[in-house]
């Protein structure tokens, strides 16, 4: 229980907006190209309570290996993005709300009881119930009734995915909502770990294990920068020979937003030849302005001026805040500052 | 008759009133006779233009291609029935106020007020068990309530998008045979709810907000998010929650198995009737269906006004042993609406309700009476 001790600010909002920040090109989109708002139609598929149809939207999107053409961020992220602007802990809600959810989702995995979607979405639901009991204060601002029906509801969305482990964890999505139901749960770091590369495993191209993954191992969780030091450089490892150092980019920039902010080529062993290289390599294959933003970014936190300058030309007037740190535009004014220093 | 409000009716009625206005010109020096046609004629058009916004369907409501032709066919057919319907009307009204020139809004406004409570009707109207089994897939589709354009045609017609394929034709010839009774005494309008059954998921909502258990089905989180949204009060104005609670409210009696179907449905029907409040203009809009007591004497409703609604309401009352007010509800009615004969006026019906409730808490109402008294509320607009 220790990681309790240490934790700060829950993480499911910083998760929640670097999910957000990494699905969003998804909308942005800068081509001609028609694509799909995989978030959208999840979300009001869900919203009305069209279980059929999130069923068809999860064979075509949960499938392992697909990406956006666009952007390349996994559809199967996009889906659950869709199912999190519903199953929303910070919502303004009375736990009536929840309750609806629980009994709607706990109804479909009844329904549909070989329906592997059915069984990740009731667990997914009751480990959102749990959240929303935790709230995102720190954690002494947690009243021990608070607490106990936290630990209510993750010990019931536990249950659910043992009780359906046999159909439901040959997706990689029973693993993500595990590694989150672990984590609150305060399970040790080896665990974790076994989770994580069970999901890895089955599904190579499902990127959001790693930031849910290395989400555990924040300081605010109990973690050390070491642990997700030597975690990245698996990550690298494991991912090379596809992505390049795009995962060694990705990670350490999540790294950043999640917990060090500016202070990540000062507090951590982040590299920036190695993450600019992870962000060539990432354009390379999807060249897009949020990638940009991001890559711009990092270039001024490194104060890389020719690469913020390349990047400033090629983002144009496609500035987003959300990749730019807590005070965004300042800092974006203050970067474009730097770069016209060259 | 003068100009009222700037909502659609009102809109309308100051068409209607300004036909003298902008009749023929007078180079052919037509006859009284060929003028008073003309201004018929621009009368018709002007109704028939104002019956249009509610058949149209606007085209960011998506349809498939098949019904969106089959849709605009139906509401062609319609408008075009309805332009030999505006004449008979207006000959039924001149007939009924033994003026044969009856003109202007004195004509206008009962010919209005007769075809929004045909478009009431034609919410509630029962078109047979095939179309009752229809319209039950309907309303319990999952997006059934996902897109609830204005226009009211287009909203019914959303709905049968949303509704399983194998339940369209039904609906389609649902709606052709409803439309098609449009100006007729129906003879078997589905009578009103009792005010219990219509209030019943309300009731079960306050049970849910209090932590009791309740007997339903588990709700969209669309309705979830609207009935448990801490920042939000109830809305009966937004359309999108008011059919999202009728269709979980009627899921749940279905599952329950304890009410019959066609009961259930017409308990949905009247929970979703076309709701004449979308008509009121906003500068009417806060006050309507209220009554304010003013040294008092309850204020005549707004909306009840807007609409020249009178007659009885009668009230019966529930007290506890020392006389204090327990429970007051309306168990019937009795009222005219210029131009609304031969059918009741199920559009305007409640108009009353909110203000002849009023009453039974007002001071004195109670003094020495026993439990489940009744008193008739009469309501009478002044001149």
């Amino acid at each position: 229980m220790k990681i309790f001790r240490f934790a700060l600010r829950l993480s499911a909002a910083a998760l929640f907006a670097l999910a957000a920040m990494q699905a969003k090109a998804q909308q942005a989109s800068t081509s001609n190209a028609v694509q799909p708002n995989v978030v959208g139609l999840v979300q009001a598929a869900y919203r009305w309570g069209d279980f059929a149809e999130l069923e068809r939207l999860y064979a075509i999107y949960g499938k392992a290996g697909v990406r956006s053409e666009l952007t390349g961020f996994p559809r199967v992220e996009q889906f659950w993005m869709g199912i999190g602007k519903i199953n929303n802990s910070s919502l303004r809600v009375s736990d009536e709300y929840y309750q609806q959810l629980d009994a709607l989702t706990q109804q479909w995995a009844r329904e549909h009881s070989q329906s592997v979607l059915a069984q990740l979405l009731y667990a997914e639901t009751l480990s959102t119930h749990a959240w929303a009991h935790r709230g995102n204060g720190f954690v002494n601002t947690v009243s021990p009734a608070a607490w106990a029906d936290f630990q209510k509801y993750l010990q019931l969305a536990l249950a659910q995915l043992r009780r359906t482990e046999t159909l439901a964890a040959q997706d990689s999505s029973w693993n993500a909502i595990m590694l989150n139901i672990g984590r609150g749960l305060g399970w040790d770091k080896d665990s974790l770990l076994k989770v994580f590369q069970a999901g890895i495993t089955k599904n190579p191209d499902h990127d959001g294990l790693y930031f849910t993954m290395q989400t555990a191992l924040l300081p605010k969780w109990g973690g050390d920068l070491e642990s997700i030091d030597r975690f990245i450089a698996l990550a690298v490892k494991t991912t090379r020979a596809k992505l390049g150092l795009e995962m060694y980019a990705r990670l350490y920039a999540g790294l950043s937003y999640a917990e060090v902010d500016q202070t990540l080529f000062k507090t951590t062993r982040a590299s920036w030849p190695s993450m600019k290289a992870g962000f060539e390599d990432r354009l390379h294959r999807y060249p897009h302005t949020d990638h940009r933003n991001m890559y711009a970014y990092f270039a001024c936190m490194a104060e890389d001026r020719p690469a913020l300058q390349e990047q400033l030309d090629l983002i144009g007037d496609k500035f987003d805040a959300i990749f730019w740190g807590s005070n965004a535009e300042r800092t974006f004014e203050a970067c474009k500052k730097m770069a016209r220093q060259v | 008759m003068s100009c009222i409000g700037t909502g659609r009716l009102g809109v309308a009625f100051c068409l209607a009133a300004l036909v003298p206005l902008i009749g023929p010109a007078a180079a052919a020096e037509p006859t009284v006779q060929e003028l008073l046609a003309a201004q018929d004629r621009a009368l018709v058009n002007s109704m028939v233009a104002w019956e249009e916004t509610f058949f149209t369907l606007p085209s960011d409501v998506k349809l498939d291609e098949t019904l969106r032709e089959a849709a605009v066919q139906l509401a062609s057919e319609h408008l075009a029935r309805s332009r030999t319907l505006w004449p008979e009307w207006m000959a039924q009204e001149r007939a009924a106020s033994g003026d044969a020139n009856l003109q202007g809004g004195t004509l206008s406004r009962p010919l209005f007020l007769h075809a929004i409570n045909e478009l009431a009707i034609w919410s509630l109207e029962n078109g047979g068990p095939a179309q009752d089994d229809a319209w039950l897939k309907a309303a319990l589709a999952p997006m059934a309530c996902s897109s609830l354009p204005r226009p009211y045609f287009a909203r019914r017609i959303a709905m049968i998008q949303a509704a399983p394929l194998d339940a369209r034709p039904a609906l389609l010839a649902g709606e052709r045979d409803l439309l098609s009774r449009w100006g007729t005494k129906r003879q078997s309008l589905p009578t009103r709810p009792a005010a219990a059954d219509l209030e019943a998921a309300d009731q079960a909502i306050t049970l849910l907000r209090a932590g009791l258990p309740i007997t339903a089905v588990p709700m969209t989180p669309f309705l979830a998010d609207r009935l448990f949204d801490r920042k939000r009060k109830p809305d009966p104005s937004d359309r999108w929650e008011q059919c999202a609670k009728s269709q979980w409210w009627l899921a749940s009696q279905l599952a329950d198995g304890k009410v019959d179907r066609s009961e259930a449905l017409t308990l949905w029907r009247y929970s979703t009737m076309f709701d004449v409040n979308e008509l009121i203009p906003d500068s009417v809009e806060p006050s309507a269906g209220t009554s304010r007591l003013a040294a008092g004497k309850p204020a005549y409703p707004l909306a009840a006004t807007y609409f020249s609604v009178e007659g009885v309401t009668t009230v019966q009352v529930d007290t506890d042993a020392l006389g204090n007010l327990l429970k007051a509800r309306v168990v019937s009615r009795k009222l005219t609406v210029p131009g609304v004969r031969d059918n009741p006026p199920v559009a305007f019906e409640t108009l009353l309700d909110a203000a002849s409730l009023d009453l039974a808490a007002k001071p004195g109402q109670l003094a020495k009476k026993s439990t489940g008294f009744k008193f008739d509320a009469v309501w009478r607009l002044e001149e």
